[in-house]
């Protein structure tokens, strides 16, 4: 069993450091609040789902697309890769510039599953569906924003 | 210099002194936590170690300190070896101000991890700082009300503001981002719809209890800061305890938990009461105590005098 140590009272300097480190701590989320972006985590706005949605609207939905060399395509998961479509959805103009970028995503793919078919096409599809009074009325669009095939110049 | 009273009134609530037991039960919660994270809480993180590294994008931080190499395989797995490593000495009290370091510096750059990609989760502030404090406060017993300490006073304080900070500035977020007519709009119909459950889907039909929910939320996370502020303890732990009910609420709607920001909360509470080696040796008689306590709580006076009372128990073991 430890000792009990006396811990001394905090000194004038002790005190005054402590309330600049929390002045700096709230100033700082206060400024990343007013006009910082995710890009200054941990700080940064805490913006969990403060977006309004717009009950009349459209509401989208993105997937990926995966084909292997038996001609077997299919949507991807989360944990398929380790990347996730929310991450996917943050870099996606990087992939409307560069869809040879996808073939990292094919990549990680194989990374994680190692026994399965090589990767040889994917695809970013995007589904929109108009809402009206926040329900689908049953149009949709499809979007297909960046495609690769095995061969495209990296 | 003499300060003005008010100064000193503001400064003597900053500092006030807490008990040490709480640094021992916050460094067991923070640990535990730590082994919930990697698996149930954000096990998608350790995926990130398939991930090639064209598709990392440094942070901010990441950019102006650059010591936080880009992730592969080794790096992943070895931060998370680390970090469990280092969590449970922390846990456990074994110098818990070393193992303290590595846990918040493992724990940061696995954050580095996670949020690197395109996409950042939020309310994991409170948690951080908590886990950055720990290792400045000195080692600790459970249960010890006896020894006192102005550092951690101010450290939870800190802590407190945090997780005050996360409500307040998500309030003004959602005003920033979504405007003020976030409150009427259908983000509570959008998520719900998403990511629905048996609890909350029949929330659907009702939308205008939704709105109502929006009004609330903003409500409360606008004068959250109050909690900071009471001085009845009775209302300050109601306070917490209601926002531990409106997490558990959000959790049965939408699965969705902010558990390491309530971790971060818990150092409200007057934790340094629970003494588990107490607990332990009390278990079979607590049936008991809890019985005599609400009856001596309904008879005031207590009628009943502490010997009698303690006939009935049953001795332990």
């Amino acid at each position: 069993m430890p000792k009990d140590v006396a811990e001394p009272p905090l000194t004038r300097r002790g005190k005054l450091a402590r309330i600049a480190a929390t002045l700096a701590m709230v100033l700082a989320l206060m400024a990343t609040s007013l006009w910082g972006a995710d890009d200054f985590f941990p700080f940064a706005p805490f913006k969990m789902y403060s977006h309004a949605h717009d009950p009349d609207g459209w509401a989208n939905s993105t997937s990926l697309i995966l084909t292997d060399a038996t001609g077997r395509s299919f949507p991807i998961g989360d944990n398929d890769t380790g990347f996730r479509r929310a991450e996917l959805e943050g870099q996606l103009s990087r992939f409307r510039e560069d869809p040879t970028l996808l073939a990292l995503v094919a990549e990680a793919y194989e990374d994680a599953h190692p026994d399965s078919p090589e990767i040889v096409a994917a695809e970013v599809r995007i589904v929109s569906y108009e809402l009206r009074d926040g329900e689908r009325t049953g149009a949709e669009t499809v979007e297909i924003a960046a495609a690769w095939t095995e061969g495209d110049a990296p | 210099m003499t300060p003005l009273p008010l100064a000193q009134k503001a400064t003597g609530w900053f500092f006030q002194p807490v008990a040490l037991g709480r640094v021992a039960a916050m460094r067991f919660l923070a640990g535990a936590f730590i082994w919930v994270d990697w698996w149930w809480y954000m096990p998608w993180i350790i995926g990130h170690r398939h991930v090639p590294g064209e598709l990392y994008q440094p942070l901010f931080i990441a950019r102006v300190l650059p010591v936080f190499p880009v992730p592969n395989f080794e790096i992943v797995v070895g931060t998370l070896v680390v970090l469990l490593a280092a969590s449970v000495p922390m846990m456990f009290n074994k110098a818990p101000r070393l193992f303290g370091w590595i846990v918040a510096i493992a724990y940061f750059e696995w954050m580095i991890i996670a949020m690197s990609y395109g996409k950042v989760d939020h309310g994991k502030f409170g948690f951080l700082i908590l886990l950055f404090l720990l290792p400045t406060m000195p080692k600790a017993r459970w249960g010890d009300r006896r020894n006192l300490s102005e550092h951690v006073g101010w450290g939870f304080n800190l802590v407190q503001i945090g997780v005050v900070c996360t409500y307040f500035f998500a309030a003004w977020a959602k005003i920033r981002y979504g405007g003020w007519e976030w409150v009427n709009s259908a983000t509570m119909t959008w998520a719900i719809l998403r990511r629905g459950t048996e609890y909350s889907n029949w929330l659907l039909e009702y939308p205008g209890l939704l709105r109502l929910s929006q009004w609330g939320m903003v409500g409360f996370e606008l004068l959250s800061p109050v909690v900071m502020f009471v001085a009845a303890k009775r209302l300050k732990y109601g306070i917490v305890a209601f926002f531990y009910c409106f997490h558990l609420t959000v959790f049965l709607a939408v699965e969705i938990s902010f558990l390491p920001h309530m971790v971060a909360m818990a150092c409200f509470l007057p934790l340094e009461r629970i003494n588990p080696r107490e607990l332990i040796r009390n278990a079979p008689r607590l049936p008991g105590l809890i019985r005599r306590k609400l009856k001596a709580r309904k008879a005031v006076p207590a009628q009943t005098r502490p010997g009698e009372a303690a006939r009935e128990a049953e001795p332990a073991s």
